[in-house]
């Protein structure tokens, strides 16, 4: 295993993990010393049932009263604020946050106004706001991709100054991930399967981009494992709770890995495209990530190899030649991607002129591409890619994967030394 | 529903880690991360009397906001509560906000009793000791390990004066592994500190293989013991090796702490309270006899010890049905180098065969069952006498 | 216990690596206020900036000691009230007609909208002396950003641009993920930047 040069590696979240997990929340916050939490959710997951669900699972030991059901899609500072207000009015003394990624980050927002005192998110901008452990943060996700349960940012727009601001701090990191199969039971088999290959991104990212360090190579290398082993057989089967908790374990571990290791050029585009176009995260990865494994192939093919041995096996891994291996890889998650298309009858893109909307119009129109590419160069994702990625770059890669054909990797731009971790 | 699902756990990693080139000069921004700057440091005595090491610790602070409140070298391999009460003093005298144990071993221990003493305004841990718990938060603890390890480094819990305390405010907040303090112990050092950390790696992967996370965690340990232990066991100077192992050694005491207790280290342990020689030195002498009964009785472990401790490619290429039993062969290889420095039997070291039954007694009731004391008796009675050649 | 057995450390500073980066950070500084003006895609990074903009780059801590001493050791030039009040320093504003100019190392009275800043002394003596890139200094935390990061992004991309226009190329190749090949800059371009930067920038 790799030695880099330097790393840091932190994940100091507290994870429950089980078919009855939720049942141990009520336990683990008295032992943060907290009683009374205040629920912080949106509208679509308290009409799933869930809160209903986590309600039932805590029993008597923790009555849940306090409930914020009004967190948008994309949450700003004002809902942070918001929050923080209700929380001080109720006299709570922790967050239980119930949701996919725009929810745990507003929690985590709501966390430092309610714990610091204050009016507003504003007052604590900056790196170095947050300097004390903050109160307890109890997060169940609800979509098995984002990971965001494990990140210590938090991203919260401001949209008076149409900025995204961004609050970083290891004290914003929940106490404490609870992952529970009954919390992803009811979601639709399309969104399992993008959401889990976000999951798959993050880790084949945290494995070949530059901030790669031993520990998130090894939670990385479980999670493409769990997620070739069992996302399609949920996908199938939506009552494998087993395969669910399995999956969201991965998510969990490919979050580790991200977060201390960063992704690359398929976030990198995958967010503009998501900006601009608004195409579901999870699609646009699906989609893009053969192509970010295809564009930086010269740069660390080797690295992108060993991913063959978690996706496929060791048999498939030693049968295959060391020289073919990265290409194997690509070529496994195209099939993953054609299966999981299959699979949920058509609802799962392959390609960017695939995605339609819910009236079937074009996403993504073609003239839009070369301002996706040039809008590349405004996301944080680009930092962390092996190769160099300038809008001509990102047009490259963004035309291929419009229509659909493997990257034509002669035309990519080289010149770099090979790449030191 | 399966009963026994792998992934029902609880798993928590809490320390961060900081290893390679510069480390040492991320302690003041790390420090002040905690609003805190000004630490006092506690080193092992060895390492205190190495006067260009102590320079260049000082000198990693050069241009920053932190004074070294103090740098009190007084500890040797134990931990006591006199010595623990006159650092305590010091910490308050000069006014600190943080501390730093600089060398492993007895100076985290001590460093983290401090830390109970200055943080819980305790004068003593009698009450520690019978059942009362941590209250909360402790002072930010940083520790850049270094020399003989005891495994505890990273881990939630302290021994003074011999006796345990254990919580998870005694994690350390941050671990920082830096080449200009950790190459150069001797090779017996290495060995045992290594010894230690693979107990600790490989429970924690056997006895735990469903358990993803604890996995995760001791994977990146094996991989390193197994690549660098020869040379840093040559070359205890070589910076790459020694970095490697001592970040193996954090790894496997983090995994650790979240497994169940492995065999050989409750054996190790019994042993040392015993004796008084360290538990490290038993481990290396433990080793082989465990993993020689595993593979006499045909115990399975998983597949990925192999994948852990060889390579991918030698993963890869071993049949499904074998690479249990190979990941032994590999396992029973690696910890044979031990025996070129530490004693190889429990008779070299003057043990008294006539101990042996209670002690396989006492590590088995404190696996509540989980090893029956035939199982210790055996591996003790493999170990008492060897015929290795050193 | 004799108390003053363990006496209190004031560990000292690192004078050589200061001065280095003080030139350092202005002759970037004055680079990137010249290359503005004369190259073509600077300006246009740079016009993706906000107009009235204030940009600093710093070596943390701020304001850890008056430079005093230093004053004597370094040239004339680089020595401001900034540097002796403030530490190292660099700052650079966009005005409204999205003019860049260097505004030297006294941040006092201005509003900085986007503070980058080395954690430390030996990070930014990497970076700036090329032992580590940009990106792996991003990688391996050397600065953190305080401020919107999509202007930081900006300001990394421009920082890679003039010092492949400043540096050799044996030495650029080091600090940038990918020296460009003739067709994405001319040899042409790079030279004649190099030559003209370097003349204004020490001269105006
Ligand atoms: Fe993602």
């Amino acid at each position: 295993m790799l030695l880099p040069g330097f790393y840091d590696f932190c994940c100091r979240v507290r994870i429950v993990s089980g078919q009855n997990a939720l049942e141990k929340i009520p336990a683990m916050l008295k032992k943060m010393k907290a009683h009374t939490p205040l629920v912080v959710t949106d509208k679509g997951v308290v009409g799933a049932g869930l809160v209903d669900v986590v309600r039932d699972a805590v029993g008597k030991e923790l009555e849940i009263v306090n409930v914020f059901d009004n967190v948008p899609v994309d949450s700003d500072y004002k809902i942070v604020d918001e929050v923080a207000k209700i929380y001080r009015q109720k006299n709570c003394d922790s967050i239980i946050a119930i949701g996919g990624g725009s929810v745990i980050d507003t929690a985590k927002g709501a966390n430092i106004v309610a714990s610091l005192g204050g009016e507003t998110l504003l007052d604590y901008e900056g790196f170095s706001a947050v300097k004390r452990k903050l109160n307890p943060l109890v997060v169940i996700p609800t979509t098995a991709g984002t990971g965001s349960e494990m990140t210590l940012v938090a991203v919260i727009a401001d949209p008076d100054r149409k900025i995204k601001m961004l609050f970083v701090s290891y004290f914003i990191l929940p106490d404490l991930a609870v992952l529970d199969p009954r919390m992803t039971k009811t979601l639709p088999d399309f969104l399992t399967a993008s959401t889990a290959m976000d999951a798959m991104t993050h880790a084949c990212e945290a494995y070949y981009c530059l901030e790669k360090n031993p520990l998130s190579d090894s939670f990385a290398m479980r999670a493409i494992k769990i997620i070739s082993e069992n996302l399609l057989k949920v996908v199938k089967n939506p009552a494998d709770m087993e395969g669910r908790l399995a999956l969201a374990n991965a998510s969990t571990m490919a979050g580790v890995a991200f977060s201390n290791s960063m992704v690359g050029l398929v976030h990198n585009l995958g967010h503009t495209i998501g900006a601009i176009c608004h195409v579901p995260h999870g699609t646009a990865m699906s989609i893009l990530l053969p192509y970010g494994m295809e564009y930086n192939m010269h740069r660390c093919g080797e690295i992108i190899g060993e991913i063959l041995l978690p996706l496929a096996g060791p048999e498939v891994y030693a049968q295959t030649n060391k020289k073919e291996r990265p290409e194997k890889v690509v070529e496994l998650i195209r099939k993953m991607n054609n299966d999981l298309y299959e699979a949920t009858g058509g609802r799962h893109s392959r390609y960017l002129n695939e995605i339609t909307d819910k009236n079937g119009a074009q996403v993504v129109p073609e003239s839009l591409l070369p301002v996706i590419a040039q809008a590349t160069m405004q996301d944080g994702a680009r930092m962390a890619n092996p190769e160099e990625c300038l809008p001509a770059d990102a047009m490259l890669v963004l035309e291929h994967a419009w229509q659909g054909k493997p990257l034509d990797r002669s035309k990519v731009n080289k010149g770099g030394t090979k790449v030191k971790y | 529903m399966k009963m026994h699902s792998s992934y029902d756990y609880e798993f928590l990693n809490y320390p961060k880690i900081i290893s390679g080139k510069c480390s040492l000069e991320n302690i003041p921004a790390e420090l002040a991360g905690y609003d805190a700057q000004k630490p006092l440091v506690i080193v092992r005595k060895s390492l205190g009397k190495n006067g260009a090491l102590i320079k260049k610790f000082i000198r990693a602070f050069a241009d920053s906001m932190v004074i070294i409140g103090a740098i009190y070298d007084e500890v040797e391999d134990y931990a006591g509560i006199s010595r623990a009460r006159e650092a305590a003093l010091l910490f308050k005298d000069r006014g600190c906000d943080s501390l730093i144990a600089l060398g492993s071993g007895a100076a985290v221990d001590l460093a983290k009793a401090v830390n109970v003493l200055v943080s819980e305004k305790a004068d003593n841990f009698s009450a520690y000791y019978e059942e009362k718990s941590i209250s909360g938060i402790l002072k930010p603890l940083i520790v850049v390990p270094a020399g003989l390890a005891n495994g505890r480094e990273a881990s939630n819990n302290l021994i003074i004066d011999n006796r345990e305390i254990k919580s998870d405010f005694l994690y350390p907040d941050v671990m920082v592994i830096d080449h200009r303090v950790a190459a150069g112990c001797s090779a017996a050092d290495v060995a045992e500190s290594a010894a230690i950390a693979f107990a600790q790696a490989f429970h924690s992967f056997v006895g735990n293989s469903g358990n993803s996370m604890v996995a995760a965690l001791a994977h990146p340990a094996l991989s390193y013991l197994s690549q660098y232990l020869e040379r840093g066991m040559k070359k205890p100077q070589n910076k790459e090796a020694s970095v490697a192992l001592v970040n193996a050694s954090v790894m496997a005491s983090i995994a650790y702490a979240n497994a169940k207790p492995g065999i050989t280290n409750l054996l190790a342990e019994e042993l040392a309270r015993a004796t008084g020689i360290s538990s490290g030195i038993f481990m290396g002498i433990l080793l082989p006899a465990v993993i020689d009964f595993l593979v006499k009785d045909k115990i399975k472990i998983s597949d990925e010890f192999l994948l852990a401790a060889g390579s991918l490619d030698a993963y890869a290429a071993v049949a499904a049905n074998e690479r249990g039993q190979k990941g032994l062969e590999t396992a029973k290889k690696l910890v044979g180098v031990f025996s070129r420095v530490l004693p190889v039997s429990l008779n070299e070291l003057k043990v008294q065969k006539y101990i042996l039954a209670e002690i396989a007694r006492d590590a088995a009731q404190k696996s509540e069952g989980f090893f029956p004391a035939v199982d210790c008796a055996e591996i003790l009675e493999a170990s008492w006498e060897k015929t290795l050649t050193k | 216990m004799n108390i003053n057995k363990y006496p209190e450390i004031h560990p000292g500073k690192k004078l050589f690596k200061r001065v280095y980066v003080a030139i350092m950070l202005w002759t970037v500084g004055k680079a990137i206020q010249v290359a503005a003006k004369v190259d073509k895609e600077v300006k246009e990074e740079l016009a993706k900036l906000p107009d009235n903009f204030t940009l600093r780059m710093m070596v943390a801590p701020e304001k850890a000691f008056p430079l005093f001493f230093y004053a004597k050791t370094l040239p004339a030039f680089v020595v401001d009230k900034g540097l002796l009040f403030y530490g190292i320093q660099m700052i650079l504003h966009k005005d409204k007609e999205g003019k860049i100019k260097y505004l030297g190392a006294d941040p006092k009275g201005k509003k900085i909208d986007l503070n980058i800043v080395f954690k430390n002394i030996e990070a930014a003596w990497m970076v700036l002396s090329f032992q580590e890139s940009t990106a792996t200094a991003y990688m391996h935390d050397r600065f953190v950003v305080e401020g919107d990061l999509v202007h930081s992004l900006t300001f990394v991309r421009v920082l890679d641009i003039v010092e492949i226009f400043l540096l050799p190329k044996i030495i650029a190749k080091l600090a940038v993920k990918r020296y460009p090949k003739w067709a994405e800059m001319s040899p042409l371009r790079k030279f004649v930047k190099r030559v003209v930067i370097y003349i204004r920038a020490y001269t105006f």
